[in-house]
């Protein structure tokens, strides 16, 4: 069984935010204008050592948001995917407390009360109504998973620098980009291929 | 070689490197020294320029009429270092006029960074819609207000042109930052 | 998982350069691999202070955005999962049971000389009309309270998902309206009755033989001296105002969203509120065990805001002594 999850490279992230506008693009008809599920930090902007981070629901095997909803609105799916209820969701915020990632989002804005049903980053899985189906569509975004793909965000980053997919898989993926960027025979990070390797 | 742009904090470059004379490039009358001499760097000691940023394109109308990338540039800014900000009792979100030595006068969000270094600023040129901190919106034809409308970071440029192509200087001029 | 796939990487690291040491075929590596983990030290620095909450720059507006890691949120859901919803449990259950036991043991507390039929003045009706409000809307919130906080563990598994949908919706909605009200009843209460609320000496002596209302044991017959309000009563309502002042902030806090807290302040707001509500509900339980089994004529008070004269004799005789000395006592017609 598959368990997926996100990986940033953050010797490749170029903060283009591409991926935030893929997963704005993926889910438009689920997203509030303004609210993004996933966003790109950067530290130390502007000095030696700058990095930049694409960050959304990291979809945690042990995820607190989980843990502390008053509504036991969130489940796991079978590829390790945490994904939440909305007919459920009370909007008391708790799991927005409790995230360490900051990944849950109160689209509406309220003043008093409920702050409205929770959004977040689904891993382009949809959410528990039935695939494709308007009601999806409308509350949760793209089911890309259904269809066999990657979250968009990660299909679309320009330098490959966010790995989506099997834990296993990226981490190798991740573990050999290390080894070839830290080889000084090998200039670019990767070892490029002309002409020559294919006589 | 190098010449000095006309507006210039160094007089020193000046002297070195000055621009041309006054001259007419084809038949347009075109000034160069008589701009340069003027010292403006008393008043309008910080160094601006203009550039790009990732998400918008050119002017900006279409992409900032892109919902999707409109909502992660949301307002027109400048970009100012820590130690120049610090100067002026800048932080960082704090609305801010920018004077031009023509006059102009630009509302603008401060971001401090060090992106910049020490006595330099700059500012995105894909913004328009506001002048000189009024709301051109209303003017759009109905329906086509882009997302996004922001001060026009060129009303902050000043004269200047290349000597072949007469394409105007948008990179290198002065201003002071002012908190508004 | 980013950071267990470094730190595995980091180790992978380690073990090749030990291995590289002990075998000799392997000395040629060693050089490289010295300059792999110098290469990703720097890495590793920038996802310890990740680790800290290090605070960065980002496009995103939302409330701390920039914060790539809030360290507090998962020590939070420790607490509230681990200590506070537990301890709620153990209260609810254990105070109600010892009174149970208590009461099953010990019996009412009885007048010692019957009721008098003549009813004193005791509470005024502004007084009765202000208990029950703040009364209603507390228990009101005790049990939306309570479905919030431990529901999902005992309501939920037990029904199906769209009656458990209705209920938290229900309750969460109910617990949001009725904050503000159980506010304004508190508020005026705490400030009305706070003058006769003062401890005196006597009040002492009143712990000293648990009240009176111990019907066994060398504490029988006892009736400890006390004035308007009685050591116990004083203890229940200085608690109410305090976790009644902790509960009322931080539930006025977390009621307005629009206020945009940092993470932090909201998740010590859960936390301050659920550990107050454990002390309001166990004083609630007790208080409400008191006034209607096991103190006789307790519950008239407040009722119609008269007692019974020998009820007043016996568990607030220097009340009763200082108005049957000002003239300020007052039957009921």
């Amino acid at each position: 069984m598959a368990v997926m999850k996100f990986l940033c490279d953050t010797k490749r992230c170029i903060e283009c935010n591409g991926c935030v506008t893929a997963c704005s693009n993926s889910n438009s008809e689920a997203l509030v204008w303004g609210i993004q599920r996933r966003r790109v930090v950067t530290l130390k902007e502007g000095e030696p050592g700058e990095a930049s981070i694409s960050v959304a629901c990291m979809h945690c095997t042990d995820a607190p948001c989980m843990a502390v909803c008053p509504a036991n609105c969130f489940y796991r799916t079978d590829d390790g995917i945490v994904l939440h209820n909305k007919a459920t969701c009370i909007g008391c915020g708790y799991c927005f407390y409790a995230c360490p990632f900051g990944a849950p989002q109160f689209p509406q804005k309220t003043s008093f009360g409920s702050r409205g049903k929770m959004d977040k980053c689904t891993y382009c899985a949809g959410g528990p109504v039935p695939d494709f189906s308007k009601e999806e569509v409308e509350l949760y975004g793209a089911n890309r998973i259904a269809e066999g793909k990657l979250p968009l965000c990660a299909e679309m980053c320009s330098t490959k620098a966010l790995l989506a997919g099997d834990a296993e898989v990226i981490s190798s993926i991740y573990r050999q980009r290390v080894a070839a960027r830290s080889n000084p025979n090998v200039i670019w990070g990767y070892d490029p291929q002309t002409a020559a390797d294919f006589k | 070689m190098h010449r000095e742009p006309l507006y210039t904090p160094r007089r020193d470059l000046v002297a070195k490197y000055p621009t041309y004379q006054d001259r007419r490039v084809a038949r347009l009358p075109t000034l160069y020294w008589s701009i340069q001499k003027e010292d403006y760097a008393k008043d309008f000691p910080v160094i601006l320029t203009t550039g790009r940023i990732v998400e918008y394109e050119g002017g900006g109308e279409e992409t900032r009429s892109n919902a999707w990338l409109a909502q992660l540039a949301r307002e027109m800014y400048i970009e100012i270092n820590p130690a120049d900000a610090a100067d002026r009792g800048i932080r960082n979100g704090d609305k801010v006029e920018v004077l031009s030595p023509t006059g102009a006068k630009v509302f603008v969000k401060a971001m401090v960074t060090p992106r910049v270094a020490v006595g330099e600023s700059f500012m995105p040129f894909h913004f328009a819609g506001v002048f000189e901190g009024k709301s051109l919106g209303p003017k759009y034809p109905e329906g086509t207000e882009p997302f996004v409308i922001g001060e026009a970071a060129n009303t902050a440029m000043t004269y200047g042109y290349d000597v072949v192509t007469q394409i105007q200087e948008t990179k290198a001029t002065l201003c002071q930052i002012k908190k508004a | 998982m980013m950071i267990k796939s470094l730190r595995r990487l980091l180790t992978l690291l380690v073990v090749l350069m030990s291995v590289s040491v002990v075998m000799p075929s392997y000395a040629a590596n060693e050089q490289t691999s010295q300059q792999m983990a110098n290469a990703e030290q720097s890495t590793a620095d920038m996802w310890r202070a990740v680790k800290a909450g290090e605070v960065g720059t980002t496009a995103a507006t939302e409330v701390e955005a920039g914060v790539l890691i809030n360290t507090f949120g998962n020590e939070g859901k420790i607490i509230k999962n681990d200590y506070i919803n537990p301890a709620m449990m153990a209260v609810v259950v254990g105070v109600f049971s010892i009174f149970l036991i208590f009461f099953l043991v010990n019996g009412p507390s009885k007048l010692t000389k019957g009721f008098s039929g003549k009813m004193v003045l005791r509470w005024s009706r502004a007084d009765v009309i202000l208990h029950w409000g703040m009364a209603i809307s507390c228990f009101a919130l005790i049990l939306t309270g309570l479905t919030i906080m431990l529901g999902r563990h005992i309501i939920q598994p037990f029904i199906g998902h769209e009656a458990w949908a209705f209920i938290i919706h229900f309750c969460k909605t109910v617990h949001d309206w009725v904050g503000p009200v159980f506010f304004v009843f508190w508020a005026i209460c705490v400030l009305k009755w706070m003058p006769r609320q003062t401890f005196k000496s006597y009040d002492l002596k009143w712990f000293l033989v648990a009240g009176g209302y111990i019907n066994f044991g060398p504490f029988k017959g006892k009736h400890p001296h006390s004035g308007y309000a009685n050591a116990g009563e004083k203890m229940w309502f200085w608690s109410l105002a305090i976790f009644g002042l902790f509960i009322c902030t931080t539930g006025l806090m977390l009621v307005f969203p629009g206020l945009a807290l940092p993470r932090e302040v909201a998740m010590i707001a859960v936390l301050v509120h659920g550990v107050s509500a454990i002390v309001i509900i166990g004083f609630t339980i007790v208080h409400i065990w008191m006034a209607t089994a096991l103190s006789e004529g307790g519950l008239e008070c407040m009722k119609s805001g008269y007692c019974d004269e020998n009820w007043a004799i016996q568990h607030h005789d220097i009340w009763y002594d200082e108005i049957k000395a000002n003239g300020s006592l007052k039957y009921q017609d």
